[in-house]
């Protein structure tokens, strides 16, 4: 959807938009929630609430443009206080895998790109809420870090700094992975 | 390999990451989410005219009422002043003179009290009651504060403004608003207890808002869409900046 046609349907704010803004942002928003609390119902019910407090506070919203991203703040912040409140050690449900067929006939490199996305894949469901947050307003939204600081009420260095230390977890993943795959994949001195 | 290198990887590969997480998930059924998401909007649309007051909150509301009246006088000796909301001067009070305000070089005598209506122990404050019908209040502000009560006060026994006091953990906040009448913001100020004098502290004015704190509680006030507004922490602590942020956020 284009940024134009978001701001006309934030700017009209009725059910018909808020409908068409639901069927844009729907499954982005509950891939949010989901990733932070690994359950499959409370990712539905948070995402649900988030809907229903951004059609409430809609008019408040300066840039309809940014709508997702605003979402997304208010469905993190939704899940974030819910693993507060609840206290829960969350267990984390399968997630699908990305299937490998696809990429099996295709070049080497190919094959290569799609199994390191898949580790930041996994790494950046290992990341801390508040981290994870961050990540998806930056990489997702392409938010400025000034944006994210204004939309999360937070400093911008607290942003900077949380935005550093996943990539630091993400980065060294690869390294990781990339170091004993090295292992691996030559079967050491035989 | 440089470090460097890595993390420029690591930005393209978060990006397309994060791509696939969305893709690949399998959502629940739309529809039902987007009933349950109807349901609760008319739900809550109905339930926010009906809110009724909570007279266990009574204390609360009548704390709140008076931290508004200690801050609506200073906004109040502030305005006497005659500078702009958008001056930037620094105004302050010296401890001592009470009821003297010092702007930059000037003095300023606020004449408009009447030591007759000075607040005494036997003076009543306003007191707040249901708002039955109320603005669309917020039901969230930018912290998750949560709505909590939306409130009719009262200056000097008549109804006053809007206010709704929201709620997070221990901190708790009490917006306040009125339509801009011929008083402007001086009546506003009037009407949120004029009457009463106490000492001040940190009176400020920058970038459209008048911030100040009586016994360490801050405040900010400011006019916008129509409406004076006003923001105060009742309890717990909230820094500027983010008062500043809930401010701008209130339509």
């Amino acid at each position: 959807m284009e940024p134009e046609e978001i701001r006309q349907l934030v700017r009209k704010n009725d059910n018909d938009s808020h409908r068409a803004l639901f069927e844009a942002y729907y499954k982005r928003t509950y891939a949010v929630a989901y990733n932070i609390l690994r359950r499959r119902e409370n990712a539905e019910d948070i995402t649900q609430d988030a809907f229903v407090k951004a059609f409430q506070n809609l008019h408040q919203l300066q840039d309809g443009a940014k709508f997702g991203a605003w979402l997304a703040v208010i469905a993190s912040n939704l899940a974030r206080n819910y693993l507060k409140r609840e206290k829960k050690i969350i267990l984390t449900e399968e997630l699908p895998e990305i299937s490998t067929d696809s990429v099996s006939n295709d070049t080497e490199a190919l094959a290569l790109r799609g199994l390191e996305i898949e580790r930041v894949r996994k790494a950046i469901r290992d990341l801390p809420p508040e981290q994870y947050q961050a990540v998806v307003l930056q990489y997702y939204h392409d938010l400025k870090v000034e944006e994210i600081a204004e939309m999360l009420n937070i400093r911008v260095g607290t942003v900077k700094s949380r935005l550093f230390r996943a990539r630091q977890k993400l980065a060294a993943v690869l390294e990781l992975d990339s170091d004993s795959a090295c292992h691996t994949s030559k079967g050491g001195d035989l | 390999m440089s470090g460097e290198k890595r993390m420029d990887i690591s930005d393209d590969l978060i990006r397309e990451a994060l791509q696939q997480e969305v893709d690949c998930i399998e959502v629940p059924g739309k529809d039902r989410a987007w009933k349950n998401i109807t349901s609760s909007l008319e739900k809550k649309r109905s339930s926010v005219k009906r809110r009724q007051f909570k007279w266990s909150q009574a204390a609360a509301v009548a704390a709140a009422c008076l931290i508004v009246v200690l801050g609506g006088i200073g906004i109040f000796r502030n305005l006497e002043t005659g500078l702009s909301l958008a001056d930037t001067d620094m105004v302050s009070e010296t401890a001592d003179e009470f009821g003297v305000l010092e702007v930059e070089n000037e003095v300023v005598q606020p004449e408009v009290f009447d030591d007759s209506l000075r607040h005494t122990e036997d003076s009543e404050f306003p007191i707040g009651k249901a708002d039955l019908s109320p603005p669309d209040w917020p039901s969230v502000l930018p912290g998750d504060y949560r709505l909590g009560e939306a409130l009719l006060l009262t200056g000097a026994g008549e109804p006053a403004y809007s206010g709704a006091v929201y709620f997070n953990g221990g901190v708790s906040l009490l917006l306040v608003e009125k339509e801009i009448n011929e008083k402007d913001l001086l009546g506003f100020t009037e009407h949120l207890g004029g009457h009463m004098q106490v000492a001040l502290h940190d009176i400020e004015r920058a970038n459209g808002f008048i911030r100040f704190s009586v016994n360490e509680r801050t405040g900010l006030a400011w006019q916008k869409g129509g409406r004076n507004q006003a923001l105060l922490v009742l309890s717990g602590q909230v820094a500027k900046q983010e008062l500043k942020n809930i401010a701008a956020s209130i339509d």
